[in-house]
Protein backbone atom coordinates (compact mmCIF):
# COMPACT_ATOMS: atom_id res chain seq x y z
CA UNK A 1 0.00 0.00 0.00
CA UNK A 2 2.45 2.14 1.04
CA UNK A 3 4.67 1.52 -1.94
CA UNK A 4 2.20 3.08 -4.09
CA UNK A 5 2.21 6.54 -2.32
CA UNK A 6 4.32 9.07 -3.99
CA UNK A 7 2.86 11.80 -0.97
CA UNK A 8 0.89 11.49 2.05
CA UNK A 9 -0.73 14.15 3.45
CA UNK A 10 -2.08 13.61 7.21
CA UNK A 11 -4.10 16.01 9.49
CA UNK A 12 -2.04 19.16 8.67
CA UNK A 13 -2.88 21.79 9.69
CA UNK A 14 -1.46 25.60 10.14
CA UNK A 15 -2.05 28.44 12.15
CA UNK A 16 -0.69 31.97 11.65
CA UNK A 17 -0.43 35.00 14.05
CA UNK A 18 -2.02 37.67 12.27
CA UNK A 19 -0.61 41.38 12.52
CA UNK A 20 -2.86 41.86 15.65
CA UNK A 21 -1.97 38.56 17.05
CA UNK A 22 -4.72 37.00 16.33
CA UNK A 23 -4.50 32.84 15.13
CA UNK A 24 -5.82 32.46 11.94
CA UNK A 25 -6.50 29.08 10.76
CA UNK A 26 -4.67 29.05 7.31
CA UNK A 27 -5.25 24.87 7.22
CA UNK A 28 -7.26 22.94 9.11
CA UNK A 29 -6.67 18.89 9.59
CA UNK A 30 -5.84 18.38 5.79
CA UNK A 31 -5.48 14.49 4.66
CA UNK A 32 -4.86 13.42 1.34
CA UNK A 33 -2.77 10.65 -0.71
CA UNK A 34 -1.65 10.90 -4.13
CA UNK A 35 -0.48 8.10 -5.69
CA UNK A 36 2.56 7.54 -7.86
CA UNK A 37 2.49 8.76 -11.26
CA UNK A 38 -0.76 10.82 -10.11
CA UNK A 39 -1.54 13.97 -11.59
CA UNK A 40 -3.28 15.41 -9.03
CA UNK A 41 -5.07 19.40 -8.88
CA UNK A 42 -5.29 21.42 -5.44
CA UNK A 43 -8.10 24.22 -6.34
CA UNK A 44 -10.01 26.19 -4.22
CA UNK A 45 -11.27 30.41 -4.18
CA UNK A 46 -8.61 32.58 -3.26
CA UNK A 47 -7.76 32.45 0.85
CA UNK A 48 -8.63 28.10 1.01
CA UNK A 49 -5.10 27.77 1.62
CA UNK A 50 -3.82 25.67 -1.06
CA UNK A 51 -0.78 27.44 -1.67
CA UNK A 52 0.34 27.19 1.55
CA UNK A 53 -0.69 23.52 1.59
CA UNK A 54 1.70 23.37 -1.31
CA UNK A 55 4.57 25.53 0.28
CA UNK A 56 4.10 22.53 3.19
CA UNK A 57 4.58 19.94 0.90
CA UNK A 58 7.86 21.94 -0.56
CA UNK A 59 9.09 22.03 2.67
CA UNK A 60 8.79 26.31 2.61
CA UNK A 61 6.64 26.14 5.37
CA UNK A 62 5.77 23.79 8.65
CA UNK A 63 2.56 22.74 9.39
CA UNK A 64 1.60 23.36 12.96
CA UNK A 65 1.06 19.98 13.45
CA UNK A 66 0.31 17.03 11.14
CA UNK A 67 2.96 15.21 8.84
CA UNK A 68 3.54 15.43 5.43
CA UNK A 69 5.45 12.09 3.90
CA UNK A 70 7.21 12.27 0.25
CA UNK A 71 8.04 8.87 -0.81
CA UNK A 72 7.94 7.68 2.59
CA UNK A 73 10.13 10.08 3.47
CA UNK A 74 8.92 12.99 6.29
CA UNK A 75 9.22 16.09 4.81
CA UNK A 76 12.24 18.78 6.99
CA UNK A 77 13.00 21.48 4.69
CA UNK A 78 13.64 21.13 1.07
CA UNK A 79 14.81 17.22 -0.71
CA UNK A 80 15.84 16.42 -3.60
CA UNK A 81 12.62 13.98 -4.13
CA UNK A 82 10.34 16.71 -4.76
CA UNK A 83 11.15 19.30 -8.11
CA UNK A 84 9.39 22.78 -7.89
CA UNK A 85 7.95 24.98 -10.57
CA UNK A 86 7.30 28.40 -9.37
CA UNK A 87 4.39 30.89 -10.71
CA UNK A 88 6.57 32.75 -12.58
CA UNK A 89 9.18 30.26 -13.64
CA UNK A 90 11.43 32.31 -11.29
CA UNK A 91 15.18 31.83 -12.84
CA UNK A 92 18.19 33.70 -12.28
CA UNK A 93 18.33 36.34 -14.84
CA UNK A 94 22.01 36.71 -15.12
CA UNK A 95 22.29 32.58 -16.09
CA UNK A 96 21.40 31.19 -19.12
CA UNK A 97 18.55 28.73 -19.61
CA UNK A 98 21.09 25.69 -19.51
CA UNK A 99 23.03 27.00 -16.43
CA UNK A 100 19.42 28.00 -14.78
CA UNK A 101 18.73 24.47 -15.61
CA UNK A 102 22.08 23.45 -13.83
CA UNK A 103 21.24 24.95 -10.32
CA UNK A 104 19.63 22.58 -8.68
CA UNK A 105 22.38 20.36 -9.45
CA UNK A 106 24.82 22.15 -8.37
CA UNK A 107 23.48 22.47 -4.46
CA UNK A 108 23.88 18.33 -5.16
CA UNK A 109 27.57 18.70 -5.76
CA UNK A 110 26.98 16.33 -8.73
CA UNK A 111 30.66 16.99 -10.87
CA UNK A 112 30.15 19.36 -13.81
CA UNK A 113 30.51 16.98 -16.73
CA UNK A 114 27.16 14.73 -14.87
CA UNK A 115 25.45 17.90 -14.48
CA UNK A 116 25.55 19.40 -18.01
CA UNK A 117 24.70 15.74 -19.69
CA UNK A 118 21.26 15.80 -16.90
CA UNK A 119 20.59 19.86 -17.45
CA UNK A 120 20.89 18.71 -21.72
CA UNK A 121 18.74 15.93 -21.40
CA UNK A 122 16.02 17.87 -19.09
CA UNK A 123 16.69 20.88 -21.59
CA UNK A 124 15.42 18.46 -24.45
CA UNK A 125 12.26 17.20 -22.67
CA UNK A 126 10.68 20.33 -22.78
CA UNK A 127 12.08 21.35 -26.18
CA UNK A 128 14.60 24.03 -25.71
CA UNK A 129 17.66 23.00 -26.91
CA UNK A 130 18.27 25.40 -29.24
CA UNK A 131 17.88 28.02 -26.89
CA UNK A 132 19.65 26.58 -24.34
CA UNK A 133 22.39 29.70 -24.32
CA UNK A 134 19.80 32.23 -23.74
CA UNK A 135 19.04 34.37 -21.00
CA UNK A 136 15.55 34.46 -19.66
CA UNK A 137 15.23 38.05 -20.98
CA UNK A 138 15.78 36.71 -24.50
CA UNK A 139 12.80 34.04 -23.75
CA UNK A 140 9.21 34.20 -23.85
CA UNK A 141 7.35 33.58 -21.14
CA UNK A 142 6.29 30.17 -22.54
CA UNK A 143 9.86 29.60 -22.64
CA UNK A 144 10.70 30.45 -19.47
CA UNK A 145 8.27 28.27 -17.87
CA UNK A 146 9.96 25.45 -19.87
CA UNK A 147 13.05 26.05 -18.57
CA UNK A 148 11.71 26.55 -15.14
CA UNK A 149 9.93 22.87 -15.35
CA UNK A 150 13.22 21.41 -16.79
CA UNK A 151 15.61 22.98 -13.45
CA UNK A 152 12.82 20.86 -11.53
CA UNK A 153 13.05 17.71 -13.25
CA UNK A 154 17.05 17.51 -13.98
CA UNK A 155 17.12 16.83 -10.53
CA UNK A 156 14.65 13.60 -11.00
CA UNK A 157 12.40 13.87 -8.29
CA UNK A 158 9.68 11.39 -7.21
CA UNK A 159 6.91 14.33 -6.93
CA UNK A 160 7.09 17.58 -9.07
CA UNK A 161 5.62 20.60 -7.41
CA UNK A 162 4.11 23.16 -9.37
CA UNK A 163 2.63 26.30 -7.84
CA UNK A 164 -0.17 28.07 -10.41
CA UNK A 165 2.64 26.90 -13.09
CA UNK A 166 0.63 28.17 -16.20
CA UNK A 167 -1.20 31.47 -14.42
CA UNK A 168 0.83 34.57 -16.02
CA UNK A 169 1.25 33.16 -19.52
CA UNK A 170 -1.21 33.98 -22.23
CA UNK A 171 -3.95 31.98 -22.82
CA UNK A 172 -2.48 30.21 -26.14
CA UNK A 173 0.57 30.31 -24.35
CA UNK A 174 -1.14 28.11 -21.50
CA UNK A 175 -3.51 25.62 -23.74
CA UNK A 176 0.22 24.60 -25.36
CA UNK A 177 1.87 23.95 -22.22
CA UNK A 178 -1.12 22.64 -20.49
CA UNK A 179 -0.48 19.65 -23.52
CA UNK A 180 2.98 19.63 -22.91
CA UNK A 181 2.82 18.96 -19.29
CA UNK A 182 0.26 15.99 -20.39
CA UNK A 183 3.07 14.66 -22.87
CA UNK A 184 6.16 15.58 -20.26
CA UNK A 185 3.89 13.18 -17.64
CA UNK A 186 3.31 10.33 -20.14
CA UNK A 187 7.15 10.20 -20.93
CA UNK A 188 8.38 10.59 -17.56
CA UNK A 189 5.73 9.62 -15.38
CA UNK A 190 6.38 11.63 -12.48
CA UNK A 191 3.69 11.90 -9.92
CA UNK A 192 2.59 15.70 -10.17
CA UNK A 193 1.09 17.68 -7.92
CA UNK A 194 -0.33 21.41 -8.94
CA UNK A 195 -2.18 24.16 -7.42
CA UNK A 196 -4.56 26.15 -9.80
CA UNK A 197 -7.48 28.25 -9.38
CA UNK A 198 -8.33 27.39 -12.88
CA UNK A 199 -11.33 25.15 -13.04
CA UNK A 200 -10.91 24.30 -16.38
CA UNK A 201 -7.16 23.62 -16.26
CA UNK A 202 -7.42 21.49 -13.19
CA UNK A 203 -9.97 18.98 -14.96
CA UNK A 204 -8.43 18.79 -17.78
CA UNK A 205 -5.20 17.94 -16.25
CA UNK A 206 -5.55 16.05 -13.30
CA UNK A 207 -6.68 12.69 -12.65
CA UNK A 208 -8.16 13.92 -9.61
CA UNK A 209 -8.60 17.30 -8.53
CA UNK A 210 -8.72 18.16 -4.12
CA UNK A 211 -10.92 21.26 -3.62
CA UNK A 212 -10.85 23.31 -0.18
CA UNK A 213 -12.54 25.63 1.14
CA UNK A 214 -11.69 28.80 3.37
CA UNK A 215 -12.07 30.01 6.79
CA UNK A 216 -10.31 27.51 8.28
CA UNK A 217 -8.87 26.23 5.03
CA UNK A 218 -9.71 22.50 4.52
CA UNK A 219 -10.57 20.03 2.02
CA UNK A 220 -13.93 20.12 1.02
CA UNK A 221 -13.83 17.06 -1.36
CA UNK A 222 -11.78 15.07 -3.95
CA UNK A 223 -13.07 14.88 -7.48
CA UNK A 224 -12.10 11.98 -9.59
CA UNK A 225 -11.45 13.47 -12.83
CA UNK A 226 -9.62 10.92 -15.09
CA UNK A 227 -9.83 10.93 -18.44
CA UNK A 228 -8.05 8.11 -20.16
CA UNK A 229 -4.56 8.45 -20.09
CA UNK A 230 -4.28 8.57 -24.11
CA UNK A 231 -6.99 11.09 -24.18
CA UNK A 232 -5.72 14.23 -25.94
CA UNK A 233 -6.24 17.39 -24.75
CA UNK A 234 -8.05 18.64 -27.04
CA UNK A 235 -10.36 15.43 -26.78
CA UNK A 236 -10.74 16.25 -23.53
CA UNK A 237 -12.39 19.42 -23.83
CA UNK A 238 -14.82 18.16 -26.05
CA UNK A 239 -15.96 15.44 -24.25
CA UNK A 240 -19.52 15.40 -22.25
CA UNK A 241 -17.17 14.14 -19.07
CA UNK A 242 -15.25 17.43 -19.43
CA UNK A 243 -18.29 19.41 -19.46
CA UNK A 244 -19.81 17.68 -16.32
CA UNK A 245 -17.06 17.36 -13.89
CA UNK A 246 -16.34 20.90 -15.11
CA UNK A 247 -20.20 21.28 -13.15
CA UNK A 248 -19.26 19.27 -10.37
CA UNK A 249 -16.18 21.06 -9.40
CA UNK A 250 -17.55 24.44 -9.59
CA UNK A 251 -20.53 22.86 -7.05
CA UNK A 252 -18.04 21.82 -5.02
CA UNK A 253 -14.95 24.64 -5.33
CA UNK A 254 -18.52 26.99 -3.95
CA UNK A 255 -18.50 24.76 -0.91
CA UNK A 256 -22.09 22.49 -2.25
CA UNK A 257 -21.88 19.17 -2.01
CA UNK A 258 -22.55 17.37 -5.35
CA UNK A 259 -25.76 15.41 -5.64
CA UNK A 260 -24.57 11.96 -7.06
CA UNK A 261 -21.90 11.01 -4.95
CA UNK A 262 -19.34 9.24 -7.10
CA UNK A 263 -15.97 10.48 -7.25
CA UNK A 264 -16.42 12.51 -4.07
CA UNK A 265 -14.78 11.60 -0.64
CA UNK A 266 -14.71 12.89 2.93
CA UNK B 1 7.28 46.36 -3.93
CA UNK B 2 7.60 45.90 -7.79
CA UNK B 3 10.37 45.84 -9.98
CA UNK B 4 9.61 48.93 -11.42
CA UNK B 5 9.65 50.76 -7.82
CA UNK B 6 12.96 49.19 -7.24
CA UNK B 7 14.64 50.73 -10.68
CA UNK B 8 12.75 54.22 -9.29
CA UNK B 9 14.56 53.97 -5.99
CA UNK B 10 17.43 55.41 -5.99
CA UNK B 11 16.90 57.68 -8.60
CA UNK B 12 15.74 60.71 -6.30
CA UNK B 13 19.63 60.66 -5.90
CA UNK B 14 21.24 59.60 -9.12
CA UNK B 15 21.70 62.85 -10.47
CA UNK B 16 20.74 64.25 -13.70
CA UNK B 17 24.55 63.26 -14.78
CA UNK B 18 24.36 60.02 -14.17
CA UNK B 19 21.35 58.93 -15.89
CA UNK B 20 21.29 60.98 -19.04
CA UNK B 21 24.86 59.81 -19.82
CA UNK B 22 23.23 55.90 -19.08
CA UNK B 23 20.43 56.52 -21.48
CA UNK B 24 21.72 58.46 -24.17
CA UNK B 25 20.02 56.95 -27.27
CA UNK B 26 22.34 56.16 -30.28
CA UNK B 27 20.23 57.55 -32.74
CA UNK B 28 21.09 59.70 -35.09
CA UNK B 29 18.43 61.93 -35.02
CA UNK B 30 19.40 62.06 -31.17
CA UNK B 31 22.66 62.86 -31.10
CA UNK B 32 22.03 65.76 -34.14
CA UNK B 33 19.92 67.60 -31.84
CA UNK B 34 22.18 66.98 -28.64
CA UNK B 35 25.31 68.35 -30.83
CA UNK B 36 22.91 71.39 -32.11
CA UNK B 37 22.44 72.28 -28.21
CA UNK B 38 25.51 72.46 -27.40
CA UNK B 39 26.56 74.71 -30.52
CA UNK B 40 23.62 76.76 -29.79
CA UNK B 41 24.46 76.82 -25.91
CA UNK B 42 28.39 77.68 -26.86
CA UNK B 43 27.11 80.41 -29.63
CA UNK B 44 25.14 82.52 -26.84
CA UNK B 45 27.84 81.97 -24.60
CA UNK B 46 30.44 83.50 -26.72
CA UNK B 47 27.92 86.17 -27.57
CA UNK B 48 27.26 87.28 -23.87
CA UNK B 49 30.79 87.36 -22.56
CA UNK B 50 32.21 89.18 -25.06
CA UNK B 51 29.94 92.07 -23.77
CA UNK B 52 31.57 91.83 -20.32
CA UNK B 53 34.41 92.71 -18.80
CA UNK B 54 37.19 90.02 -19.59
CA UNK B 55 37.72 90.14 -15.84
CA UNK B 56 34.27 88.57 -14.83
CA UNK B 57 33.73 86.03 -17.72
CA UNK B 58 35.81 84.20 -20.89
CA UNK B 59 34.19 83.55 -23.98
CA UNK B 60 34.32 80.18 -24.80
CA UNK B 61 37.23 80.74 -27.28
CA UNK B 62 38.93 82.39 -24.82
CA UNK B 63 38.75 79.47 -22.65
CA UNK B 64 39.86 77.17 -25.36
CA UNK B 65 42.77 79.20 -25.72
CA UNK B 66 43.58 78.94 -22.59
CA UNK B 67 43.02 75.17 -22.25
CA UNK B 68 45.43 74.65 -24.93
CA UNK B 69 47.89 76.84 -23.51
CA UNK B 70 47.87 75.19 -20.27
CA UNK B 71 47.59 71.91 -21.65
CA UNK B 72 50.88 72.83 -23.87
CA UNK B 73 52.68 74.06 -20.21
CA UNK B 74 51.82 71.00 -18.68
CA UNK B 75 49.78 72.93 -15.54
CA UNK B 76 46.49 71.47 -16.63
CA UNK B 77 48.66 67.57 -16.91
CA UNK B 78 50.04 68.17 -13.53
CA UNK B 79 47.02 69.45 -12.12
CA UNK B 80 44.90 66.60 -13.25
CA UNK B 81 47.47 64.06 -11.85
CA UNK B 82 47.58 65.18 -8.29
CA UNK B 83 43.95 65.23 -8.65
CA UNK B 84 43.72 62.04 -9.94
CA UNK B 85 45.94 60.29 -7.77
CA UNK B 86 43.72 61.27 -4.08
CA UNK B 87 40.73 61.00 -6.43
CA UNK B 88 41.55 57.13 -7.08
CA UNK B 89 42.59 56.36 -3.65
CA UNK B 90 40.04 57.50 -1.82
CA UNK B 91 36.95 56.20 -4.43
CA UNK B 92 38.61 52.68 -4.20
CA UNK B 93 39.20 53.16 -0.60
CA UNK B 94 34.93 53.80 -0.45
CA UNK B 95 34.03 50.97 -2.57
CA UNK B 96 36.41 48.22 -0.49
CA UNK B 97 34.48 49.91 2.44
CA UNK B 98 31.09 50.79 1.29
CA UNK B 99 29.88 47.20 -0.50
CA UNK B 100 30.69 44.80 2.19
CA UNK B 101 29.51 47.14 4.85
CA UNK B 102 25.82 47.53 2.58
CA UNK B 103 25.84 43.98 2.16
CA UNK B 104 25.96 43.11 5.81
CA UNK B 105 23.91 45.71 6.81
CA UNK B 106 21.06 44.06 4.30
CA UNK B 107 21.52 41.07 5.26
CA UNK B 108 22.12 40.96 8.83
CA UNK B 109 18.98 42.80 10.93
CA UNK B 110 21.76 43.04 13.65
CA UNK B 111 24.20 44.77 11.91
CA UNK B 112 20.88 46.65 10.56
CA UNK B 113 20.35 47.71 13.79
CA UNK B 114 23.59 48.39 14.65
CA UNK B 115 25.45 50.93 11.97
CA UNK B 116 22.13 50.90 9.83
CA UNK B 117 21.50 55.09 11.22
CA UNK B 118 25.14 55.80 10.92
CA UNK B 119 25.31 55.15 7.35
CA UNK B 120 22.12 57.09 6.95
CA UNK B 121 22.77 60.28 9.05
CA UNK B 122 26.21 59.49 6.71
CA UNK B 123 24.63 59.62 3.75
CA UNK B 124 22.26 62.88 4.55
CA UNK B 125 24.87 65.21 6.33
CA UNK B 126 26.95 67.77 4.44
CA UNK B 127 30.62 66.16 4.41
CA UNK B 128 31.91 70.27 3.92
CA UNK B 129 31.12 70.36 7.55
CA UNK B 130 34.09 67.89 8.55
CA UNK B 131 36.46 69.77 6.44
CA UNK B 132 37.91 71.61 9.54
CA UNK B 133 38.52 68.71 11.48
CA UNK B 134 39.70 66.48 8.70
CA UNK B 135 42.45 69.22 8.28
CA UNK B 136 43.33 68.39 11.95
CA UNK B 137 43.54 64.68 11.36
CA UNK B 138 44.93 64.52 7.93
CA UNK B 139 47.21 67.35 7.64
CA UNK B 140 46.81 69.30 4.21
CA UNK B 141 48.28 66.44 2.09
CA UNK B 142 47.42 63.76 -0.31
CA UNK B 143 45.67 62.43 2.56
CA UNK B 144 43.28 64.58 3.83
CA UNK B 145 42.18 64.49 -0.16
CA UNK B 146 41.76 61.26 -0.20
CA UNK B 147 39.86 61.00 3.21
CA UNK B 148 37.56 63.54 1.77
CA UNK B 149 36.82 61.80 -1.25
CA UNK B 150 36.24 58.64 0.56
CA UNK B 151 33.36 59.73 3.15
CA UNK B 152 31.66 61.45 0.08
CA UNK B 153 31.76 58.53 -1.51
CA UNK B 154 31.05 55.57 1.17
CA UNK B 155 28.24 56.32 1.88
CA UNK B 156 26.36 56.28 -1.09
CA UNK B 157 27.48 53.42 -2.37
CA UNK B 158 26.83 51.10 0.98
CA UNK B 159 23.19 52.83 1.10
CA UNK B 160 23.21 51.55 -2.43
CA UNK B 161 24.03 47.84 -1.64
CA UNK B 162 22.27 47.96 1.28
CA UNK B 163 18.77 48.54 -1.32
CA UNK B 164 19.98 46.52 -3.31
CA UNK B 165 20.19 43.45 -0.57
CA UNK B 166 16.94 44.36 0.92
CA UNK B 167 15.22 43.78 -2.93
CA UNK B 168 16.88 40.86 -3.65
CA UNK B 169 13.48 39.16 -4.83
CA UNK B 170 12.11 36.58 -2.15
CA UNK B 171 11.18 34.48 -4.51
CA UNK B 172 15.16 33.72 -5.56
CA UNK B 173 16.19 33.09 -2.31
CA UNK B 174 13.36 30.27 -2.36
CA UNK B 175 14.10 29.15 -5.17
CA UNK B 176 17.77 28.61 -3.55
CA UNK B 177 15.79 26.82 -0.36
CA UNK B 178 13.86 24.37 -1.98
CA UNK B 179 16.57 23.16 -4.65
CA UNK B 180 19.07 22.82 -1.14
CA UNK B 181 21.56 25.23 -1.84
CA UNK B 182 23.56 26.41 0.84
CA UNK B 183 23.34 29.61 2.71
CA UNK B 184 26.38 30.50 1.32
CA UNK B 185 25.77 29.17 -2.00
CA UNK B 186 22.62 31.66 -1.71
CA UNK B 187 24.54 34.63 -1.15
CA UNK B 188 26.92 33.88 -3.90
CA UNK B 189 24.93 32.39 -6.53
CA UNK B 190 21.71 34.30 -6.34
CA UNK B 191 22.19 37.81 -3.82
CA UNK B 192 25.18 38.73 -5.03
CA UNK B 193 24.48 38.95 -8.80
CA UNK B 194 21.15 40.46 -7.76
CA UNK B 195 22.87 43.32 -5.87
CA UNK B 196 25.23 43.73 -8.93
CA UNK B 197 22.83 46.35 -10.36
CA UNK B 198 22.55 48.73 -7.11
CA UNK B 199 26.53 47.90 -6.24
CA UNK B 200 27.10 49.90 -9.59
CA UNK B 201 24.10 52.44 -9.09
CA UNK B 202 26.04 53.43 -6.01
CA UNK B 203 29.29 53.14 -7.75
CA UNK B 204 27.36 55.99 -10.61
CA UNK B 205 26.58 58.13 -8.07
CA UNK B 206 29.62 57.86 -6.20
CA UNK B 207 31.44 59.36 -8.67
CA UNK B 208 29.57 62.71 -8.38
CA UNK B 209 29.54 62.87 -4.94
CA UNK B 210 33.95 61.93 -5.71
CA UNK B 211 34.19 64.77 -7.84
CA UNK B 212 32.70 67.16 -5.20
CA UNK B 213 34.73 65.72 -2.70
CA UNK B 214 38.52 66.40 -4.07
CA UNK B 215 36.82 69.92 -5.15
CA UNK B 216 35.98 70.68 -1.65
CA UNK B 217 39.49 69.13 -0.12
CA UNK B 218 41.70 71.24 -2.90
CA UNK B 219 39.67 74.74 -2.33
CA UNK B 220 39.92 74.40 1.34
CA UNK B 221 42.54 72.74 2.03
CA UNK B 222 45.80 72.23 0.43
CA UNK B 223 45.28 74.36 -2.12
CA UNK B 224 46.04 72.16 -5.59
CA UNK B 225 45.21 69.90 -7.95
CA UNK B 226 42.21 70.89 -10.51
CA UNK B 227 40.47 72.40 -7.72
CA UNK B 228 43.93 74.70 -6.83
CA UNK B 229 44.05 75.50 -11.00
CA UNK B 230 40.05 76.65 -9.82
CA UNK B 231 40.95 78.49 -6.50
CA UNK B 232 43.95 80.34 -7.83
CA UNK B 233 42.69 81.40 -11.60
CA UNK B 234 39.73 83.04 -9.58
CA UNK B 235 41.28 85.04 -6.97
CA UNK B 236 44.10 86.69 -10.02
CA UNK B 237 41.35 87.14 -12.11
CA UNK B 238 41.67 85.10 -15.00
CA UNK B 239 37.92 83.77 -16.01
CA UNK B 240 39.48 81.87 -19.27
CA UNK B 241 41.62 79.70 -16.48
CA UNK B 242 39.12 78.99 -14.62
CA UNK B 243 36.65 77.96 -16.62
CA UNK B 244 38.99 75.50 -18.61
CA UNK B 245 40.03 74.08 -15.36
CA UNK B 246 36.00 73.82 -14.39
CA UNK B 247 35.74 71.79 -18.04
CA UNK B 248 38.47 69.46 -17.28
CA UNK B 249 36.53 68.49 -14.48
CA UNK B 250 33.08 68.18 -16.27
CA UNK B 251 34.77 65.99 -18.82
CA UNK B 252 36.42 63.95 -16.49
CA UNK B 253 33.16 63.50 -14.22
CA UNK B 254 31.32 62.46 -17.90
CA UNK B 255 34.08 60.16 -18.82
CA UNK B 256 34.12 57.92 -15.47
CA UNK B 257 30.63 58.03 -15.02
CA UNK B 258 30.13 56.75 -18.44
CA UNK B 259 33.07 54.42 -17.97
CA UNK B 260 31.28 53.00 -14.65
CA UNK B 261 28.14 52.72 -16.97
CA UNK B 262 29.86 50.52 -19.70
CA UNK B 263 31.08 47.68 -17.03
CA UNK B 264 27.89 47.90 -15.75
CA UNK B 265 26.32 46.95 -19.06
CA UNK B 266 29.11 44.48 -19.11
CA UNK B 267 28.63 43.12 -15.69
CA UNK B 268 24.66 42.98 -15.59
CA UNK B 269 23.42 43.07 -19.62
CA UNK B 270 20.30 41.21 -18.02
CA UNK B 271 18.96 44.27 -15.79
CA UNK B 272 18.70 47.00 -18.77
CA UNK B 273 17.03 44.96 -20.99
CA UNK B 274 14.38 44.39 -18.07
CA UNK B 275 14.05 47.81 -16.96
CA UNK B 276 13.82 48.71 -20.71
CA UNK B 277 16.45 51.43 -20.75
CA UNK B 278 15.27 54.69 -22.61
CA UNK B 279 14.14 54.57 -26.23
Amino acid sequence: MSDDLAVDVQGVSKVFADDKGREVHALRDVTFQVRRSEIVALTGRSGCGKTTLLRIIMGLEHPTSGTVKVDGEPVHGCGPNRGIVFQNAELLPWRTALANVEFGLEARGLPKAERRAAAERAIELVGLTQAANRRPHELSGGMRQRVGIARALAIDPAVLLMDEPFSALDAQTREKMQAELLEIHERTGKTIIFVSHDIDESVLLADRVVTLVPDPGRVHGVLDTAFGRSTSIDERRGSAEFAQRRHELLQLVHGREIRQQDGVSA
Amino acid sequence: MTALVDQAAPADDETALSRKIRSQSRSGRDRLVTAAGVVVLLVIWELAARQVDPILAAPPSAVLKALISMIGDGTMLTAVWESAQPFLTGYVLAIVVGVPLGLLIGRFRVVEAAIGWLVIAGYAMPMIALTPVFMLWFGLGFAVKAAMVMTMTVFAIAINTWNGVQHVPRTLIEVGTVFCASQSRILSQIVIPSVIPSIMTGLRIGIGKAVVGIVIAEFFTAIGGVGGVIVDAGHSFQPDRMFAAVVVLMAAAVALTGLIGLIERRLAPWNRSIAGGSR
